[in-house]
């Protein structure tokens, strides 16, 4: 029993899942899922869609050389058993497993090393490329926030009066601020 | 108000152009099959060319290897080429052949190398 790998997006096919699709020079193609199946159909190259294994480590988003690739292998002669090398194999899977796991870590976070400060930059260079763009809606902000500002104060100025507090001095206050903010 | 089938005529076209598109006895030819042919008309220093059928069109005489389609006449095939179908197949061509193999080194499997059981006897 072979679990084989899917031809398009390079997932392993379990037993009972997925389809084989036999062409009709006799070469046989593995798909683990309709989706995969329905892309070939579609003439898609597996290089060029992005969420295929193949487009990933061509592109260099995942780790591509390393020497845990070395273990899964593809055996076409059958290995003697051996009860001794068959623990030791199965305690070697969950080890190599591990230092896989923590280099592909290492190495996802050296690619986003500097990504937050790119993205910064771009926005940075977007913004000052299509500033005639933004001008009308800063504003329109700020009148916007005129208008909070001074709905907020007549609110606050006549709930004073309810209670019946000098309504004059908030305003007076309110115009010293306005005008402190004009000037 | 509505369609007595329950759906928006014309609602199943893209299924059913998906589907045509995918039969089997239309199937038109990969990539790597294209690509195969060409490679081996390159070996031979043959181009490919068929005899005289009936049953092709145009007799077999005018073929587009890029395609692998037949046409009736010089002027169907010239057409043809000049299309961006033509032209976009073969760009594709000319990229590297995408393998089962390439598949497998994908998600990490690699192949064993050893030496070969029944070395050739000399």
């Amino acid at each position: 029993m072979r679990i084989e790998k899917c031809y398009f997006c390079s997932s392993p096919c379990y037993p009972g899942h997925g389809m084989v699709f036999v062409r009709n020079d006799s070469k046989q193609f593995r798909f683990c899922r309709s989706k995969c199946h329905r892309n070939f159909n579609k003439k898609r190259n597996p290089r060029k869609v992005a969420w295929t294994k193949a487009y990933r480590k061509t592109r260099g988003k995942e780790m591509a050389v390393d020497k845990t690739f070395e273990f899964e292998k593809r055996r076409n002669r059958p290995v003697k058993y051996d009860r001794h090398l068959m623990g030791k194999t199965i305690v070697a899977m969950a080890r190599v497993d591990e230092i896989r796991g923590a280099r592909e870590e290492r190495f996802f976070a050296n690619r986003m090393k500097d990504a937050k400060a790119e993205k910064k930059k771009q926005a940075r260079v977007e913004i000052e490329q299509s500033i005639e763009l933004l001008a009308p809606a800063v504003a329109k902000r700020e009148e916007v926030m005129r208008n909070v500002v001074d709905r907020a104060r007549a609110r606050i100025a006549s709930r004073k009066k309810a209670r019946g507090e000098k309504v004059e001095t908030s305003n007076a206050r309110s115009v010293t601020a306005t005008a402190m903010e004009e000037g | 108000m509505g369609n007595p089938q329950g759906r928006k005529p014309g609602a199943r076209s893209k299924l059913k152009k998906y589907k045509r598109k995918t039969w089997l006895c239309r199937r038109a030819k990969d990539t790597d099959q294209i690509q195969d042919e060409i490679t081996k008309a390159d070996e031979a220093g043959k181009p490919i060319a068929f005899d005289y059928d009936d049953e092709l069109p145009g007799g077999g005489q005018f073929y587009c290897v890029e395609t692998g389609k037949h046409f009736t006449d010089a002027k169907a095939l010239a057409d043809h080429k000049k299309s961006r179908y033509y032209k976009r197949r073969c760009k594709e061509l000319k990229e590297e052949k995408y393998t089962q193999g390439e598949a497998e080194w994908a998600s990490g499997m690699t192949k064993e190398k050893l030496p070969p059981a029944h070395p050739p006897k000399k």
